[in-house]
């Protein structure tokens, strides 16, 4: 699985932490704004229909108040302000024509003038009027919210002794501006939490770019790259103790690879000189000899020892120099094809049972070491003998893909067991510990075929391995573009 | 021809000093730098066999010095790392080839006679045995006159055993010549490939010029 990114998490996370706060503090203040609105709408009712109950008052009294209302409220008014009078008997004194046919009038019962409510003062401390009659009681007013079809409507019923009067607004039609700022708000929430995702990730981003700078020299140390540090300038604290601890790693890395790989040469340094004797010695024992006997045959079984444990030497130095990045190639232009045609002949010499099959695009030019790359194709090429079965196949196929040249080598016979599949690769690995010795040397082969085509640029790998066809497959740049090769040393020899 | 060995290791100057002389070389040997430098300048070989690492003055040194000093002397130096920075370092100095360890003595052979050959500008480009000749440079083969078609492979077969003739050849040398490494010494790779040449080069089964040694390899009669 992809690991997600950081910075996009902590987008994700500032975006996420502060729709919660912003819609949070949004509701809170939605909560606020409609109960102050409310509030003052109250006080509007009130402070509207308050004054016409303070004294009696004829029925078209209340018409005409009916009829002033709209006035007063303008084009928002229309239809949203609704009264209702009645008076002491029910008979309804006035009803606005628009009165909502869903709203009842039926809770707005006529006032009794025996309601002790009467008895008392009104609510409302006005002073006493100088002129006039004294203002008749008061009820205290009931405010209420009503639903009547789609509209909220918020009623004030007052009463005196005499009348019951019902004031009523249409609540969408006076908190309409507090809508607006409500849909402006859902509107530009996204926006902003878009806006702070972005900088939350720009910021990480910034932040993370030591992280990012440490990423880029790990990735660019190979085993011949040590010697990369990060330098330090002006980090922050955190960024400056990874650093610090990433180059005092470096350093040790560096100090125990530069001694590994001068042990494993020291050590190749130590084996050779008597491997050169040995063979030396055998090879002039061979040939004084006397011809056909026993003992040449014997002194050529020595010589033959000899030559396997050279060879092990030889790719034991090869693969330390490789984990150094210190593999010595001397890269030449060569056509692969052509390499790869010897190796069918040496195959259809050394296995005449099997059918070789050759599919080779000619003309593809690699740079690379002829000698180590033929090595590499003999090893697949052993491997695809020796796993085989009788009256198989080998079949060779090179292709140009894109920038790289692809060599496809199949072998039919039996499939490599699945908990094989990732080690073969290994060194010292055997698919067979106790048969294969005499075929493949110690395991070295595919491990060091590996190394010698990376560090060329290229790519060894298991392709498939199914029910009687096993591929490997062999990648390595073209050299068209003339690029050179990635290796350390590239140093052209002419060849001898 | 006098050729100049210089290498420490007593038991390997031991070989080579053995070797050379059954091929009718005379040969100087020192397992001191100094001493070989002493020599190198102040008498006359054909070649120099120069091991890289010695007490005293190293290879590379002594080579540098010698073509400071204008000797032309050819030198095959012998290396035991096979760093290329080395190599190519020794190449650059003016060494006529390398030959690295460990090898086989008669490879070693097969190099001072070609350097040594390249000094005195001669080319020996055609090598023959009886009827049959094998051109070096255009890598055409002939028998008695008619050409004779041999794979890449066969033909630096063909022409390594011909150029000691007489020389028993084990496989793991032929091998290591002319496929280079990583073969199976125990491979019947050498075998088919003389089967193959045989059939080629004498298809009436008349001449045995390709000899097998039972148990080793191959040789090439000698006249």
């Amino acid at each position: 699985m992809k690991p997600r990114s950081f910075g996009v998490r902590l987008a994700l996370l500032s975006a996420a932490l502060s729709g919660l706060v912003l819609a949070a503090f949004a509701v809170w203040a939605w909560i606020a704004v409609s109960r102050v609105s409310l509030q003052a709408i109250d006080r509007e009712i009130l402070d509207r229909a308050a004054p016409h109950l303070a004294t009696p008052h004829e029925p078209q009294h209340w018409r005409q108040f009916e009829a002033t209302l709209p006035r007063i409220y303008g084009e928002r008014g229309r239809g949203s302000v609704i009264l209702l009078v009645r008076g002491r008997a029910g008979e309804v004194l006035c009803r606005s024509p628009h009165w909502p046919k869903d709203l009842s009038d039926r809770e707005f019962r006529p006032p009794d003038p025996g309601d002790p409510a009467f008895r008392r003062p009104p609510p409302r401390g006005r002073p006493p009027r100088p002129l006039g009659p004294a203002p008749l009681p008061m009820r205290p007013p009931a405010l209420m919210t009503r639903r009547a079809g789609e509209d909220r409507w918020r009623l004030g019923v007052l009463a005196n002794p005499e009348v019951t009067l019902v004031l009523g607004m249409r609540l969408d039609a006076f908190t309409a501006d507090q809508r607006h700022v409500r849909d402006a708000f859902l509107m530009a929430l996204p926006l902003a939490l878009l806006l702070i995702g972005v900088a939350a990730w720009l910021i990480a981003r910034r932040a993370l770019r030591p992280v990012h700078k440490l990423t880029a020299v790990a990735e660019s140390i190979t085993a011949g790259g040590l010697d990369y540090r990060i330098p330090l300038g002006g980090e922050d604290a955190e960024f400056y103790r990874l650093i610090t601890v990433f180059n005092r790693m470096m350093d040790r890395l560096q100090r125990s690879f530069a001694q590994a790989a001068r042990f494993s040469a020291d050590a190749a340094h130590e084996l050779k000189t008597p491997l050169t004797v040995l063979q030396g010695e055998l090879e002039q024992a061979v040939q004084n000899a006397l011809p056909n006997s026993e003992e040449q045959a014997a002194y050529n079984e020595l010589l033959e020892e000899v030559q396997r444990l050279k060879e092990i030497v030889r790719k034991l130095l090869l693969l330390s120099q490789a984990d150094a990045g210190k593999l010595p190639l001397t890269p030449e232009p060569f056509d692969l094809a052509a390499e790869v045609e010897a190796v069918c002949e040496d195959a259809e010499a050394m296995a005449p049972h099997l059918e070789i099959v050759r599919d080779l695009e000619t003309g593809l030019q690699v740079r690379a070491d002829v000698d180590l790359m033929s090595q590499v194709l003999r090893n697949l090429t052993l491997n695809a003998i020796k796993h085989n079965r009788e009256g198989g196949r080998i079949e060779y196929r090179l292709r140009r893909a894109g920038s790289t040249v692809r060599l496809a080598l199949a072998n039919t016979g039996d499939a490599i067991p699945l908990e094989h599949r990732d080690r073969i690769f290994e060194r010292f690995h055997r698919a067979d510990p106790s048969r294969s010795r005499r075929v493949d040397g110690v395991g070295l082969g595919l491990s060091l075929a590996r190394e010698i085509v990376r560090a060329h640029g290229g790519e060894l790998t298991l392709a498939d391995s199914g029910e009687d066809l096993t591929v490997f497959s062999l990648t390595l740049p073209l050299t068209d573009s003339r690029s050179p090769v990635t290796a350390l040393g590239d140093t052209t020899r002419t060849a001898e | 021809m006098r050729v100049l060995v210089a290498e420490d290791e007593t038991k390997i100057a031991r070989f080579i000093r053995q070797a050379l002389e059954e091929q009718g070389l005379a040969v100087d040997l020192t397992g001191d730098g100094d001493e070989a430098y002493l020599r190198a300048t102040t008498q006359q070989f054909d070649a120099i066999v120069l091991d890289i690492m010695l007490p005293g003055r190293d290879g590379l040194s002594i080579l540098r010095n010698l073509r400071a000093q204008g000797h032309a002397t050819p030198v095959i130096l012998l290396t035991a790392r096979t760093e290329l920075n080395e190599r190519l370092e020794g190449l650059n100095l003016g060494a006529d080839d390398y030959i690295t360890k460990p090898f086989y003595v008669e490879e070693l052979i097969a190099r001072i006679h070609a350097v040594t050959r390249r000094a005195e500008g001669e080319r020996l480009t055609i090598l023959q045995a009886g009827d049959l000749a094998a051109n070096l440079l255009t890598r055409e083969v002939t028998l008695s006159g008619r050409p004779v078609e041999l794979t890449t492979r066969e033909f630096s077969l063909l022409t390594y055993l011909l150029r000691s003739p007489g020389r028993v050849f084990p496989r793991t040398q032929i091998l290591e010549h002319v496929w280079g490494y990583d073969f199976d010494p125990t491979s019947n790779l050498v075998d088919v490939y003389i089967q193959r040449l045989r059939r080629k080069i004498d298809p009436d089964g008349s001449r045995t010029l390709i000899e097998t040694v039972r148990g080793v390899g191959y040789r090439v009669r000698q006249a």
